[in-house]
């Protein structure tokens, strides 16, 4: 019961993080660069698969599809399907931000140029991203010491890695913002 | 950086040297060190060091030697 309304208060947390994001590119300057821009569209991404796969698997977890013989199955194949569509989400996002700046700046091919900072800061993001993603990880192992449930387990360790991937664009941003 | 070691504060006369070669742009200056804009402003700003290879190139842009480009401030 705890752990389905937790589940239910961060997929709102969620939502509203992505109506902030959302108006966030509606609102971008038209001189950030295409690099900046871009991290935009993976986070928005980024929360949407989380909010979606935090409903789905509290759906499913609290209509007991995990449970019985086969339920380890469903919690693997249900995973794998959002490993997937993860992937498919971030490689459309990136088509649909190339189109959108595009149209946004007048037809022009938007400058992907990128240049050593870009690069610093990539690195960092993902050293953040990895630290976090990590901590999911070694979250999901501690849920399973104190006796929880495997797919809870497992969809922690998810959730950590996706997790990662947002704060690390997070740090990103702000390591733009502070130059 | 060794641990402990004192982080140098750098600064720049970029700005002023913009300035002087006929109030070229933060773009101009971009387009002739192949990098961003915003990584222009950021050193500009003493925001971001730039590499070596890289401030070496601003210098270039100006047809200064390095020193009168960047110095330590401390």
């Amino acid at each position: 019961m705890i752990a389905d309304l937790t589940l239910r208060f961060l997929y709102i947390i969620l939502m509203l993080k992505l109506l902030n994001i959302a108006s966030a590119i509606l609102s971008m300057e038209a001189h950030m660069p295409f690099g900046l821009k871009s991290i935009w569209f993976q986070l928005a991404t980024e929360v949407a698969v989380i909010a979606w796969f935090l409903l789905r698997f509290s759906n499913a977890h609290a209509t007991g599809a995990f449970d019985g013989p086969d339920g380890l199955i469903v919690l693997g194949k249900t995973v794998l399907w959002f490993i997937a569509a993860t992937i498919v989400a971030m490689i459309a996002a990136h088509i649909v931000g190339v189109i959108v700046l595009a149209i946004a700046e007048g037809g022009k091919e938007p400058d992907t140029t990128t240049d050593e900072r870009d690069r610093a800061i990539e690195a960092r993001g993902e050293k953040v991203s990895n630290a976090v993603g990590g901590a999911g990880f070694l979250g999901g192992i501690l849920l399973m010491t104190f006796g929880y449930a495997i797919p809870v387990v497992i969809a922690t360790m998810f959730v950590g890695c996706l997790f990662g991937a947002i704060v690390g664009n997070i740090f990103k941003l702000r390591s733009y913002a502070e130059g | 950086m060794v641990k402990g070691a004192k982080k140098l504060k750098i600064g720049n006369n970029i700005r002023r040297l913009r300035f002087d070669a006929d109030e070229m742009t933060q773009a101009e200056l971009a387009a002739a060190t192949g990098v961003t804009r915003q990584t222009i402003a950021a050193i500009e700003k003493a925001r971001y060091a730039p590499t070596l290879e890289l401030a070496f190139l601003i210098a270039d842009a100006f047809a200064k030697p390095l020193d009168e480009v960047f110095f330590r401030e401390d």
